[in-house]
């Protein structure tokens, strides 16, 4: 008789369940736990020693690794070790990915990590980040966009008092997406490093998935284009948080300085819960001659969204909000624009995107605050306590 | 020949010189070590000495949970420490001096980096180099927390891949940065360095408000950087591919170091869109490394830095000292300058420092060593620093060689006391493979002969007379029980000098790091071949019930006589179905074949038997008998014959439950006219599992198991079990291929492409007879324009997710070309692979291996009564045969395509038959 293969869609899920909990059994026709140091002494132990000091019966030149030294050319973490006993040393070791079972794999890994001396890991409670009274900026790569095999490799991470955390880009200045709860995982800081931040929180907004193109582009007459950006730096003092960055026209010459701050914000519901939500606040620095750029400053899930822009809010006296609210089955996304009087801003919803026009100036600096909220329902007394809010 | 007072000479020319002569040469007092007269050490030589009398090293402690991974360091002006951490921290350490490490403090000034691999103060500004920027770390309120981090410089590429690490950063004299840029790590071979962005394998210069200049290329891990007092830049790099040991460079603007991956930036191959192969070794001048250390000093190489302590780190003034990952040691360079370029001799400096990844000098004179290995492997301490301090006792060192026309010079540390015996001292010389795998072992190593060897300048120096000292070569010296005055013993034994360059005669044009021919990559290994399971469409150039595709198989834990499968595709087995036959037929290949040399891969489970069967008659044995004292045909690799057979040479199975390897030749028996056979069917050769067990074995008969018994001089290849078995990657190179050479045409004359016009806009070059599509879309159309029917043949060759094809009877003219077309794709999405007759005879089966890999199509089409009639052949094996009925196209070019941007494609011998 022989065993009939796992279902796949059973397999997978628990095939995730033992990356979290190695404890645990993947397959449920074969309960008893993999002996690694067995797996070890019928395949490895004969190149590499019954106890891992490279001195195995066959005597090899030159000699194979010798695991209690803590040397390892191809990396000593569990994902190295497992690409090495799958991959093999050519032409010295051979693949065993065919030979073993990916539960014999992980087994082995484990016993020849016992042979090693102490490991250098960070673990999880070191390298979960938190966020205290100040916000937090981390830079790491970005975890890939749906479609891409490769993580984003300039980003930025900011955590702000209160949980609200912003996923951001920096070789394009873009805000991809925002969380709530806790901050992000550093799982960078295991193994050879360069793995994406993972952010612990759940999700309050995204940018459309995939890659939409650059989110500032500039405007004249004669010409539109993609803006080129340049990321100038990051600060964080007096309790808050900005990016510093500088759009370029085409041949790179400067047109704007912009810095932008962020913060997380809530509005308090009927019930005493709270709806999350943030502010951004973008301002243009004198300019190196007017001109108009459009930025692209909310995008909502196509197909679900039945937008709704202009309602404006109450003006006051040095700015104007512009309120556009987004419909969806289960809850409303609402983004208000505080526009500075004066200044010609004007916001366009095209399809799902909102874009705002800022005309920036030479000679006096120019302040746009963007604010999104997730509402369980909506009501214009809960508008009026929104702007009640933005006020403070 | 008589040795001089106050010196030795050992004469290994003359037997009659032999070391008991050579001891007598000595003056009473060289002979008298144990003297503690002369002594400078006094009564202390009584015990053993250690490194640790010389120089101590002690570690200083670190914070509770905090784990520094030393990625950079330097001195504040205030004499506080910086490190910068890979973890993305930087640390201010107070009284990092301190004799009593109690003392020594801590302070986070910055975190959430994205790692710190270099840091530098420039007049108490800290910079330090991340992944993806070069910033600047601002305290604008002074409260001991960084607040500002500015990007001085982002302007190069960062792919995303975890390998591409960002190192630096040393400064010259006018204060311009150095940084240098990891290769990510893909695929084929995961250790191969690939740049997948913009100057991935460069070193940039960048001024202070961030103008970047790309520098010099062609690294690989270039994690060690340094500039010496004059600025001079010099830099370490990792064993790996191109690299065969760690080489310590003098890294001069706008040269190449060596890894071609680095090419892929260049102006010249941006211009001509052109990728360095992984695998040939690039045809660009390289500039040598002032040192090769060998791979038993260094396997992952530090940083280095320059001894300006004037003695407070002991003897060893102006010389280089480096740091050192896996071996956790810090290693000495000596340079000196030959012919205007550095060359020099590592040593190793002292051992047990921690997993040393950078290492700075204190002002007092002490080396402090900044530890990390996680991830990468080291030995001893995995983070946090370590000092090194001189003891103010001098060690017995090789302070320094020096190289003559005829040897060295090595200078001690302290005056050699005693005899030297020529067994001790040993000298040898060998060169490295530069190729694409990983490291190179030591090659065409030769000992040289000790003509003489003399102590001068009051037995400090060591003169040696070699025999046959070559040029680009790497010499070892080693030198065995030599001790210094006061019986210090020399504690680093072994020196090796990278002899780039004599200082006179004629300059010496070998590089050390030999260009190899490249070892046979597994595209080269199967070019010829036809594969025929292909991990995706394994069945479908084979018959046989009772065979099914699956991802993996193994013996099955609880009767490992027959297999465990998981579903998928990539092996095939005659693991039944729970409704299917238990009994499985041959799997037949459905097509005729006669000599060949066959790769198969198979696994069996416990008690396995199984066998290919050449030509369904002469069987090759497949049966798990590992470890059997006695073998006879029955067992693997054994021919069964008619009545007897021919057992295996030697036992090169494998356990059951491993997959194995067989390679073989066959031929095929041979007829006359009549039908007469002229010769019997034979073995060349049969290699299992990479040895050769069979050779010319003859079979005057098909195997006695054989159904078929009549021979026939072409018949289908089948693989059968007696058992479970399992096989993948089943590839044939037909050996009998008739060889009609009248009447081809050269229709590409390797030199250019007169004659030939081209519609779209790919770019068509031609370098070494290839002929190369790359760019965008386009088509390149034969001089002539009526071909009719024809025999068309070239050899091709495709890159990673290119597509090209071969039309014939095709319409000049934009656009894709209308006429007949011959596919030529293997791994672009396009379903239709190469041999596919294009729209009319779909193959989805990847005949060709591998990219990268030369195969020939060949083509004819000839107009016959029923239409026009077509056959493709792939490497010789015919896969297409249609009849075109509505005779489609009736004349014209042939062409070539380049499909799409990114695609590249090569041909040669591109030949054209005209048929009647």
């Amino acid at each position: 008789m022989t065993l009939r293969p796992l279902p796949q869609p059973l397999a997978f899920p628990l095939a995730l369940s033992v990356a979290v909990l190695p404890a645990q059994d993947a397959d449920p026709g074969s309960p008893a736990k993999i002996d690694g140091r067995a797996v070890y002494l019928a395949h490895c132990a004969s190149c590499h020693g019954e106890t891992g000091r490279g001195d195995g019966v066959k005597g090899l030149e030159p000699p194979p690794r010798d695991f209690t030294s803590g040397k390892f050319s191809f990396g000593n973490t569990k994902k190295a070790l497992t690409r090495t006993v799958e991959e093999g040393v050519p032409p010295h070791m051979s693949a065993f990915k065919l030979e073993l079972s990916a539960r014999e794999i992980r087994a082995v890994v484990r016993h020849v990590q016992t042979l090693m001396p102490a490991r250098v890991e960070a673990p999880r409670r070191i390298s979960r980040v938190r966020v205290g009274s100040e916000p937090r900026i981390l830079r790491g790569y970005l975890p890939a966009r749906k479609g891409e095999e490769l993580p984003i490799a300039r980003g930025l991470a900011i955590g702000m008092p209160g949980g609200v955390s912003f996923e951001y880009r920096t070789d394009e200045l873009r805000l991809l997406r925002v969380f709530t709860g806790d901050f992000v995982d550093r799982r960078d800081w295991r193994g050879r490093g360069g793995t994406p931040l993972e952010f612990l929180g759940k999700l309050l907004y995204a940018d459309e998935a995939g890659n939409p193109p650059p989110a500032i582009r500039v405007v004249r007459e004669t010409e539109s284009h993609p803006a080129r950006v340049r990321f100038k730096g990051t600060w964080n003092f007096d309790g808050q948080a900005r990016i510093l960055g500088r759009v370029l026209d085409a041949s790179y010459q400067p047109i704007v300085p912009l810095e932008e701050k962020m913060r997380g914000l809530s509005v308090e519901l009927p019930e005493g819960k709270r709806a999350p939500g943030y502010t951004r606040s973008l301002t243009f620095f004198h300019a190196q001659e007017p001109c108009t750029l459009q930025m692209r400053v909310a995008s909502f899930r196509l197909g679900y969204s039945s937008l709704e822009l202009e309602r404006k809010l109450p003006e006051h006296e040095t700015t104007k909000d512009v309120q556009a609210l987004a419909r969806y089955p289960e809850h409303f996304e609402c983004v208000i624009l505080r526009l500075p009087r004066g200044v010609a801003a004007s916001p366009l919803l095209e399809l799902n995107r909102l874009y705002l026009d800022v005309e920036v100036q030479d000679r006096f600096p120019v302040t746009v605050e963007l604010s999104f909220f997730r509402l369980p329902e909506w009501s214009e007394e809960m508008m009026e306590r929104i702007s009640q809010k933005l006020d403070r | 020949m008589r040795a001089l007072p106050g010196c030795l000479v050992l004469c290994a020319l003359l037997p009659s010189c032999g070391s008991s002569e050579a001891r007598e040469a000595g003056s009473p007092t060289e002979t008298a070590s144990s003297d503690p007269a002369g002594d400078p050490a006094g009564d202390d030589v009584e015990k053993e000495l250690t490194i640790e009398d010389f120089y101590r090293v002690d570690f200083l402690p670190t914070p509770a949970d905090v784990a520094i991974e030393v990625g950079g360091m330097d001195f504040l002006s205030d004499g506080r420490l910086v490190v910068s951490t890979r973890r993305g921290e930087v640390w201010i350490i107070e009284n990092p001096l301190a004799d009593d490490t109690s003392r020594v403090r801590y302070k986070l000034l910055a975190d959430g980096l994205n790692e710190g691999l270099g840091l530098k103060v420039v007049g108490d500004v800290i910079y330090v180099v991340q992944r993806t920027e070069l910033s600047r770390l601002r305290d604008t309120n002074h409260d001991g927390r960084c607040d500002g981090i500015e990007c001085v410089s982002n302007d190069w590429g960062c792919s995303g891949n975890y390998h591409e690490f960002a190192y630096g950063l040393p400064v010259d004299r006018d204060g311009n940065f150095f940084v240098s840029l990891n290769l990510g790590f893909f695929t084929p071979y995961w250790y191969i360095g690939q740049a997948k962005a913009r100057y991935r394998g460069w070193v940039l210069k960048i001024s202070p408000d961030g103008e970047t200049t790309p520098f010099a290329f062609g690294f690989r891990s270039p994690n060690g950087l340094g500039t010496d007092a004059d600025g001079e830049l010099f830099l370490t790099d990792n064993q790996g591919d191109w690299m065969p040991v760690c080489p310590l460079y003098h890294v001069q603007q706008g040269k190449f170091y060596g890894h071609p991956a680095g090419l892929d930036s260049t102006l010249e191959y941006r211009a001509r869109g052109e990728r360095a192969s992984w695998y040939v070794p690039p045809n660009v001048p390289r500039t040598p490394p002032a040192i090769w250390i060998p791979y038993g000093l260094s396997r992952s190489t530090g940083n280095m830095v320059w001894d300006t302590s004037r003695g407070r780190f002991g003897p060893f003034e102006g010389q280089i000292f480096a740091a050192e990952v896996t071996n956790g040691l810090v290693l000495r360079c000596q340079l000196e300058k030959v012919r205007g370029e550095y060359q020099g001799s590592a040593i190793c400096f002292r051992r047990r420092v921690g997993t040393a990844n950078r290492v700075i000098f204190a002002h007092d004179g002490s080396l402090f060593c900044g530890l990390t290995s996680r991830g990468w492997g080291g030995e001893g301490a995995a983070h946090g620093i370590s000092r090194i301090r001189f003891t103010g006792r001098t060690p017995m060192e090789m302070q320094r060689i020096q190289l003559r026309m005829d040897g060295f010079d090595i200078h001690f540390t302290l005056p050699v006391a005693g005899e030297l015996r020529p067994e001790q001292i040993q000298v040898s010389q060998y060169d490295l493979s530069y190729h694409w795998k990983y490291g190179s072992p030591e090659t065409n190593r030769r000992k040289l002969e000790v003509l003489g060897a003399e102590l001068l300048d009051r037995r400090r120096t060591l003169r040696l007379r070699l025999a046959d000292l070559r040029q680009g070569y790497m010499t070892r010296i080693v030198l065995d029980g030599v001790e210094g005055l006061g019986g210090i013993p020399l504690f680093n034994k072994q020196a090796d000098y990278t002899l780039n360059q004599f200082p006179l005669g004629p300059r010496g044009d070998k590089l050390i790091a030999r260009v190899v021919p490249p070892p046979q990559t597994r595209e080269q290994k199967s070019e010829g071949f036809v594969q025929l399971m292909d991990g995706s469409h394994d069945l479908l150039l084979w018959r046989g019930k009772g065979w099914r595709a699956f991802k993996s198989v193994r013996p099955g834990k609880k009767d490992p006589t027959v297999l465990e499968t998981r579903k998928g595709r990539g092996i095939v087995a005659n693991v039944p179905s729970k409704n299917g036959p238990s009994k499985s037929e041959p799997l037949r290949f459905t097509q005729a074949t006669g000599d060949i040399a066959l790769h198969v891969e198979f696994l069996l489970p416990r008690s396995g038997r199984a066998r290919v069967a050449l030509m369904d008659r002469y069987h090759v044995n497949l049966s798990d008998s590992k470890g059997k004292e006695k073998l006879g045909a029955k067992d693997a690799g054994g021919i069964e014959g008619s009545p007897s057979g021919s057992a295996p040479r030697l036992d090169a199975a494998k356990k059951h439950g491993q997959w194995q390897e067989l390679d073989l030749v066959f031929r095929a028996p041979r007829f006359d006219g009549q039908g007469a056979k002229t010769a019997d069917a034979r073995f060349e050769r049969i290699v299992l599992n990479e040895k050769t067990v069979q050779e010319n074995v003859a079979l005057t008969g098909p195997s006695a198991s054989a159904k078929e018994r009549t021979e026939i001089a072409r018949a289908a290849l089948t693989l059968q079990g007696d058992t479970q078995v399992a096989f993948r990657s089943v590839r044939i190179k037909l050996l009998d291929r008739p060889r009609d050479e009248a009447g081809w045409v050269t229709i590409f004359n390797g030199k250019d492409l007169d004659g030939w016009k081209t519609s779209g806009e790919a770019e068509w070059t031609v370098e070494d007879g290839i002929l190369r599509g790359s760019g965008k879309t386009g088509h390149l159309f034969s001089p002539k324009s009526d071909y009719k029917n024809l025999e068309f043949r070239a050899r091709c060759r495709l890159g990673y997710k290119s597509n090209s094809g071969m039309y014939f009877r095709a319409a000049y003219g934009p656009g894709w070309p209308v006429g007949y077309e011959a596919q030529v794709c293997h791994s672009y999405r396009d379903p239709q692979k190469t041999g596919s007759l294009y729209g009319l005879v779909k193959l989805e089966q990847k005949l060709v291996a591998f990219d990268d890999t030369w195969f020939e199509q060949h083509i004819t089409c000839r107009d016959v009564a029923e239409g026009t009639r077509i056959t493709i052949r792939v490497n010789g094996l015919l896969v297409v045969d249609y009849v075109d009925g509505s005779r489609r196209y009736a004349s014209g070019h042939v062409a070539l395509q380049q499909h799409h941007e990114r695609s590249v494609v090569e041909y040669r011998q591109i030949q054209v038959r005209e048929l009647r």
